[in-house]
């Protein structure tokens, strides 16, 4: 979980903030990880794990990145139909209403497809395999027999 | 000697035209191999539906950055800035071409073993959305290039 924080904040802040930021946020933890895990199962295994972790838990980070170019691609196609329409600056003719109308129509369709899927992604493989344990008590409804 | 526009424009192409290969060679080989699976079991469509939508969105993200470039084009003066809207478009090509390679190869096997196997599709997922984080990385690489304009 440090490495994890460490993977955020260090990306634009490793060089800018000096070593002692980077030592502090991301090599400590990855040494405990290492040191933890090789004296529970052994050498090799602590480095595996810990290298392991490191790259998933950056990986994992950058994959969050896709909200933010979901909403980029929102409003560009949005935009794109704006344009199509013949919008301008301080011009917006009324011939322009039923071209928006239908696109931005079919950008709600394509892009309720897409940003599903892509939730749907970030649940199984980033939320998932962190946080889901799949426990729990099986649920029994109430019912007069 | 290209002049700066010139190449901001070649930029543009190939940040449109390599990521529409990519996501066409995807759909290709994942919708293919999902009709002839959808003959036999047509329950598992609705699964196996996120290899096709997953490689579209590939077209997308070449989109994006095109119109970003399209934007930044009547600032082109210099060389060195329409050198860097080129890098930008070559940056989201190449992540976008990995990322089509990647979903069409596992994106197939995925549908075959699916229709064999319906319970390995938890795990065999795996290989479609790593790969197709492969343009997720592309994308925000060309978005820092893009930043330094």
């Amino acid at each position: 979980m440090w490495s994890y924080w460490g993977g955020i904040s260090g990306i634009s802040k490793w060089f800018a903030e000096g070593l002692l930021m980077m030592a502090g946020l991301v090599i400590t933890p990855l040494i405990l990880l290492v040191v933890f895990t090789g004296i529970a199962e052994g050498f090799m295994e602590g480095i595996g794990f810990g290298v392991e972790v490191f790259a998933e838990t950056l990986s994992h980070t950058l994959s969050y990145g896709r909200l933010m170019a979901l909403g980029l691609v929102h409003s560009v196609m949005n935009y794109l139909f704006l344009v199509l329409g013949g919008v301008e600056h301080g011009h917006f003719p009324l011939m322009s209403i039923p071209i928006i109308a239908t696109g931005t129509f079919l950008v709600m369709i394509i892009e309720g497809l897409i940003v599903f899927v892509h939730t749907l992604r970030l649940h199984w493989i980033e939320w998932f395999s962190k946080f889901y344990s799949g426990e729990g008590i099986p649920f029994k409804p109430f019912k007069f027999t | 000697m290209l002049d700066p526009n010139l190449t901001g424009l070649i930029g543009i192409a190939l940040s449109i035209g390599v990521p529409t290969i990519s996501a066409a060679a995807a759909i290709i080989i994942c919708g293919t191999a999902m009709a002839g699976v959808g003959t036999e079991k047509p329950e598992l469509l609705s699964r196996l539906i996120i290899t096709v939508v997953l490689g579209e969105a590939l077209a997308i993200y070449g989109l994006l950055i095109a119109f970003m470039l399209i934007a930044k084009l009547p600032g082109l003066k210099t060389m060195e800035a329409a050198t860097r809207a080129l890098m930008a478009g070559i940056i989201i090509a190449v992540g976008t071409g990995a990322a089509g390679a990647g979903i069409s190869y596992a994106g197939s096997s995925l549908i075959g073993a699916t229709a064999e196997r319906p319970e390995s599709y938890s795990s065999n997922v795996i290989g479609v959305v790593l790969s197709e984080a492969l343009a997720i990385y592309g994308l925000l690489i060309s978005f820092m290039v893009i930043g330094t304009i």
